[in-house]
């Protein structure tokens, strides 16, 4: 792979690296806080329905 | 019925959840295609040699980073004449994508600047500007978690966003009118002289609709993610008022 980009493969590498890992954050994130906070709505919802 | 009435939470809640799934597909194989055309089908660049490929993820990162903050002003902006939630909320929603892809376009920059300029950091207009709009993302989510009461957030992280806009806007055409800069002019150009050849072209726009479909999705999923936390505080407040 290295040899497969020429002289700049690691400026190449580390770009691409840190774009795509910077991205999965992103979304991981997103998806995780999306669930947790859906969560919380049906709990609080259940609960007023309750009382 | 009105282009407003989409803005409506329930009206948005509905749609968002239909257009999610596509969208959030598409951004995935478009990404996919566009990073594996750009890095492995397209030749070395004349002067910048293999640096070139660089760019695919670079002029995608930048893009979104400027006009996510401009996307953040036209949304600020009918918070504070028409008062529509849903669009103060979606600027919020797109703040921190906005400072993963200055972030992003920094990064790569450097990397790309180190061995092509000889230094990955100067301080010429349209880095600096773009180093500014950073702190303005910073500042704008800081100030949102610091205020207390929803409406009156909103009004300020407004008003602070339409200020920030002016480095978003320097960002994007400094490169025009600042001719001292280290940062050469625009990547995608409509002048056929200045247009960058078919074989970069091609995988830097798909690689470019892959990084938009992927803002869509997410601020969509964000945005939805606002509305439900709204609406806890609601029935939250409700129980504590009965």
């Amino acid at each position: 792979m290295i040899g497969f980009f020429g002289k700049y493969s690691t400026s190449i590498i580390a770009a691409y690296s840190v774009t795509i890992f910077l991205l999965v954050i992103c979304v991981l994130v997103t998806i995780f806080n999306s669930r947790r906070v859906k969560k919380l709505l049906s709990q609080v919802e259940n609960s007023s329905k309750q009382s | 019925m009105s282009v407003w009435e989409f803005a409506n939470p329930n009206n948005f809640m509905s749609w968002s959840k239909k257009l999610i799934p596509s969208f959030g597909f598409l951004a995935f194989f478009t990404i996919i295609i566009g990073f594996v055309w750009g890095l492995f089908f397209t030749p070395d660049d004349a002067v910048q040699g293999s640096a070139v490929k660089i760019l695919f993820v670079h002029v995608p990162s930048a893009f979104l980073a400027i006009n996510i903050y401009l996307m953040m002003f036209f949304a600020s902006l009918i918070w504070l004449v028409r008062r529509h939630h849903v669009s103060v909320l979606a600027a919020k929603a797109a703040a921190p994508i906005g400072i993963v892809m200055t972030i992003s376009a920094i990064c790569t920059g450097a990397l790309w600047g180190k061995p092509m300029w000889g230094t990955a950091w100067a301080w010429d207009p349209r880095l600096t500007s773009f180093a500014l709009m950073l702190f303005f993302y910073f500042a704008y989510i800081a100030l949102w978690n610091a205020i207390g009461s929803n409406d009156k957030a909103a009004d300020l992280t407004s008003i602070l966003c339409l200020v920030g806009t002016i480095f978003a806007l320097l960002s994007r055409y400094a490169v025009f009118f600042w001719d001292q800069g280290l940062h050469q002019g625009p990547s995608l150009s409509l002048d056929k002289q200045e247009h960058m050849s078919d074989v970069f072209f091609y995988p830097l726009i798909l690689s470019m609709m892959g990084f938009v479909l992927l803002f869509l999705t997410l601020v969509l999923i964000r945005t939805r993610t606002e509305v439900r936390k709204r609406r806890i505080e609601t029935i939250l407040s409700q129980n504590i008022t009965k």
